[in-house]
């Protein structure tokens, strides 16, 4: 890994250390973290998608993020297009005894406002999949108010 | 609380990461959003024009030092203080968060969706 790598993932685990409430959207895999790199965040969501290869790179995720003892980790699932996808992603994280603290449906509303260059938030008011998304934010919030001090 | 979003490239990561971010932000919590990926395009989700997302000055790796103790391994240390960091790189998105980059923007591809 070369040095500015290093450095910039130095940087990202010190600034989320800043202000209360950080989100830090990460570099997709989480081979290259260490402690130090992970002493900062409370709860790891990890988004998987209802397909096999999605859910395995989850597991393994799953795993560094437990190895890297973080204190809440969670699967969200994304993407969801039905019963068939809710029952894969339902199947393979009870297997792999993987929580889930949601689920987030296939929605045109957000292809939508991507194409629009416009946030969800903004352009999908009301939509299924920002519904879902506010559930995913009560139930973080739930976490975190159960290990507040 | 500190929140880290991670998933394979596809997943829609970033897009739950910024919506997300907005709807703790709506309920009267102070957000830093951090765009820790090396293609950046947290601030369109959190709801930024293209234009002020094309302005974000991203933070240099510069701001970094690795310092080694006489008997241990390097371990890494910022040479700015964290509020100056912010008040130099934040950028301002939509109810009152706060946007940071580290990512470099990817040649050709930055901002693509």
């Amino acid at each position: 890994m070369c040095a500015s790598h290093r450095a910039v993932r130095g940087l990202i685990a010190e600034m989320s250390g800043a202000g209360d409430h950080t989100i830090t959207d990460m570099e997709a895999g989480l081979e290259h973290m260490k402690r130090g790199t992970a002493r900062n965040v409370e709860t790891m969501l990890i988004v998987a998608e209802p397909y096999y290869r999605s859910l395995e790179a989850a597991s393994r995720t799953f795993s560094l993020a437990n190895e890297l003892k973080i204190p809440h980790v969670r699967v969200v699932a994304n993407k969801v297009r039905g019963d068939a996808d809710r029952a894969a992603i339902e199947t393979y994280c009870g297997q792999h005894v993987m929580p889930i603290i949601g689920e987030v449906p296939f929605d045109e509303t957000f292809v939508a406002a991507e194409q629009a260059a416009q946030a969800p938030a903004d352009f999908a008011k009301g939509s299924p999949g920002l519904r879902a998304i506010e559930r995913v934010a009560d139930r973080v919030m739930a976490l975190h108010a159960r290990t507040a001090s | 609380m500190k929140i880290a979003v991670v998933g394979k490239g596809g997943s829609g990561k970033t897009t739950l990461a910024g919506t997300l971010a907005r709807v703790l932000a709506q309920r009267q919590q102070r957000v830093l959003a951090i765009d820790g990926d090396p293609n950046p395009n947290l601030a369109l989700t959190l709801g930024m024009s293209r234009a002020d997302a094309d302005s974000i000055r991203y933070i240099p790796a510069s701001l970094v030092e690795s310092v080694t103790a006489p008997a241990g391994s390097p371990t890494l240390r910022m040479t700015m203080e964290r509020d100056r960091v912010l008040s130099e790189y934040a950028s301002q998105a939509p109810d009152g968060i706060q946007l940071i980059a580290m990512g470099k923007p990817a040649d050709g591809t930055a901002g693509s969706g």
